[in-house]
C-alpha cells in the first residue's frame, strides 16, 4: 500500500471521524457488501501497522488511541502488529553502513533500492525528461491551470502561464538540479509560476533525485508530470514529504496532451513546499492505493 | 447450544429449531447457509469491535440470538444481514445504557494486562515464531518481506515483491492480509494456551 488513505471514508470510519449518521450508513453497507467489509478490515490492519511503526500523524494517532486501540481487542491487535514489525525488521537485510548516503532518510531508501535498480539506472537517466521553469505573465491564463487552482480551493495566483513547454527527452544537468534558465524579468506586482517537468519514474537511484530550485519570489510551483500510458482521463495526486507526512491531495486532475506529451499538471502554492524532500504520487481517482506513477524531488530555495 | 441473557434480564435459550430457522433464512443449502452464518457473525463481531465493545463476540452472539428468535416466532425477514445491523445497533445502545448505569466502562476497557509487558512481548514473539514456522515457506517469506523496510523502502519492497510474484500490488496486499489474519489468529490461540511451545 503506497500510502495510507487516511482521508477516505473507511479510514475516517476507523479513526472515529465520521458523524453518527455517516457511521450508521457505512455500517449498513458493511453488512450488505462483503468486498467493502474486507477492505475495511484490511484498512484497519494497515492503520494499526502504521501506528505501530510510528507512521501516523499525531492527530490520527490520538484518534486511534481513543477508539480502536482503547479496547482489549485493539490492544491485542496492536501488540500483534508490533511483534510482526519487530520480526520483519529482524529478517530485513540492512545496507552496509559505509555505503549509506549521508544525506538523510530518502537517501537511505534510495540506497536500499540501488541494488536491484542498478541495471536500469542508466536507461532511466537516458529517458529522464529535462525540466524547465518559466514565469507567468498576466493575461496568459490557460484553462487547465485555472481548473487546477480551482480544485485546490486555495487562493489562485494572479496569473498562470500558458501551455507549458513540451517534454523534451534531454539529459538532466549534473546532479539533476533545476536552476533558472533565464533570469527573472518581471515587475514586482506580477505573480510568478515556477514550472518543472518530470518524466514518469519507474525506477530510482540516488543520482535521479530531482532537486528543484524555487525562486524566492515565486508564488506557485507547477509540476508537469509526464505519464507513459495513462489508462484514465483523470487522476488524483497525493503530495507527501519523504518522511510520509501528507502535504496535500488533489482529485480529478485531467490528463493533458497526447503521445509523449501526456501529462498531468499540478500547481502548488509555494508556501506548502518548504525546502525538503517530497514524493508526489498519481493515483487512480477512486483508489489511492493504486499508484500509477510517482515523482520524487527535493525543494531548495534560491 | 448458545445461551445468552438479554440485558433486561429476560432469559432465552437458542434452540436447535431457532438456529435451523436462522440458517434456512440465510440459504436453502445448509453448507452455504453455514458459511453465510460465519460471515455474518464475523461482521457482527467487527461491528461491535469498531464501536468499542469490550466483549464484541458476546454481543455478536446476542444479536444473532435475537434475530433467530424473531425468525422462530414467525416473523418474515427478507434481508437478514440488514435486519442484523438494526438489531446490532439496538444491542449496542442497550450496552451503552448498561455501561452508564453500572459505570463499568473504563475499568474493563482501560485495564492493562496484569502480566509484565516485557514477558508478554517475549511470549508473543515466541508464539509468532512458532506460527510463522507453521506457514508454508513461501507464505512466510512473503509476509516477512511485505512488512520489511521503512516508509518508502517498504513501498518499494512491496512493488518489487508483487513484480516477482507476477501480481498487482493490491492482489499482493489481499494475499498478505489473508496470511496475516491466519498468523494473528494462530498467535492469539497460542497465547491462550498455558504454554506456547
Amino acid at each position: 500500500v503506497p500510502y495510507l488513505r487516511t482521508n477516505d471514508e473507511a479510514m475516517q470510519f476507523l479513526l472515529g471521524k465520521l458523524t453518527e449518521e455517516e457511521r450508521c450508513a457505512l455500517e449498513d453497507r458493511l453488512f450488505a457488501d462483503d468486498d467493502l467489509f474486507d477492505r475495511v478490515v484490511m484498512a484497519e490492519a494497515d492503520l494499526v501497522d502504521a501506528y505501530a511503526r510510528g507512521e501516523l500523524s499525531s492527530e490520527d494517532r490520538e484518534c486511534l488511541e481513543a477508539g480502536l486501540l482503547a479496547t482489549p481487542a485493539g490492544r491485542e491487535r496492536l501488540a500483534f502488529a508490533r511483534a510482526l514489525d519487530a520480526r520483519a525488521r529482524r529478517a530485513r537485510v540492512e545496507p552496509r553502513p559505509e555505503q549509506t548516503p549521508a544525506w538523510g532518510g530518502l537517501g537511505a531508501w534510495l540506497f536500499a533500492r540501488r541494488g536491484w535498480v542498478a541495471g536500469a539506472a542508466a536507461a532511466t537517466l537516458a529517458v529522464a525528461a529535462a525540466s524547465a521553469w518559466y514565469f507567468s505573465r498576466p493575461g496568459e491564463v490557460a484553462p487547465e491551470s485555472t481548473e487546477i487552482v480551482a480544485e485546490d480551493r486555495s487562493p489562485a495566483p494572479e496569473a498562470v502561464p500558458s501551455e507549458p513547454p513540451p517534454l523534451v527527452p534531454t539529459p538532466p544537468p549534473s546532479n539533476d538540479v533545476e536552476t533558472p534558465t533565464r533570469p527573472p524579468s518581471r515587475s514586482p506586482s506580477r505573480a510568478r509560476v515556477a514550472a518543472f517537468q518530470f518524466a514518469p519514474q519507474t525506477v530510482r537511484t540516488i543520482e535521479e533525485l530531482r532537486v528543484i530550485r524555487v525562486p524566492s519570489d515565486a508564488d506557485t510551483v507547477r509540476l508537469v508530470l509526464g505519464l507513459e500510458e495513462p489508462e484514465r482521463s483523470r487522476y488524483s495526486a497525493v503530495l507527501k514529504t519523504a518522511a510520509g507526512e501528507p502535504v496535500l491531495r488533489r482529485d480529478s486532475l485531467p490528463v493533458r496532451g497526447d503521445g509523449p506529451r501526456r501529462r498531468v499538471v499540478l500547481d502548488l502554492p509555494v508556501d506548502r513546499l518548504p525546502p525538503e524532500e517530497y514524493v508526489v504520487a498519481l493515483t487512480e481517482p477512486d483508489d489511492e492505493s493504486h499508484v500509477v506513477a510517482d515523482y520524487i524531488f527535493r525543494v531548495e530555495r534560491q | 447450544m448458545v445461551e445468552k441473557t438479554h440485558s433486561r434480564g429476560v432469559r432465552w435459550r437458542l434452540s436447535q429449531t431457532a438456529f435451523d430457522a436462522l440458517l434456512a433464512s440465510l440459504d436453502a443449502d445448509r453448507v452455504r447457509a453455514g458459511e453465510q452464518y460465519e460471515r455474518l457473525r464475523q461482521k457482527l463481531v467487527k461491528f461491535f469491535e469498531w464501536r468499542g465493545a469490550v466483549a464484541p463476540e458476546d454481543l455478536a452472539d446476542e444479536t444473532l440470538n435475537r434475530v433467530a428468535r424473531k425468525i422462530e416466532s414467525g416473523e418474515e425477514i427478507r434481508n437478514v444481514a440488514a435486519f442484523c445491523s438494526g438489531v446490532a445497533r439496538l444491542v449496542w445502545h442497550e450496552t451503552l445504557k448498561e455501561r452508564e448505569r453500572t459505570g463499568e466502562l473504563a475499568a474493563d476497557v482501560a485495564a492493562p494486562s496484569a502480566a509484565d509487558p516485557g514477558d508478554e512481548e517475549e511470549l508473543r514473539l515466541d508464539a509468532l515464531e512458532l506460527c510463522l514456522g507453521e506457514l508454508p515457506g513461501d507464505h512466510r517469506a512473503i509476509v516477512l518481506e511485505y512488512y520489511a523496510g521503512e516508509r518508502r523502502a517498504k513501498i518499494d519492497h512491496r512493488k518489487e515483491l508483487a513484480r516477482r510474484l507476477g501480481i498487482e500490488v493490491n492482489a499482493l496486499r489481499i494475499r498478505v492480509h489473508r496470511i496475516r489474519a491466519r498468523l494473528e489468529s494462530c498467535v492469539k490461540q497460542r497465547l491462550k494456551r498455558p504454554s506456547t511451545s
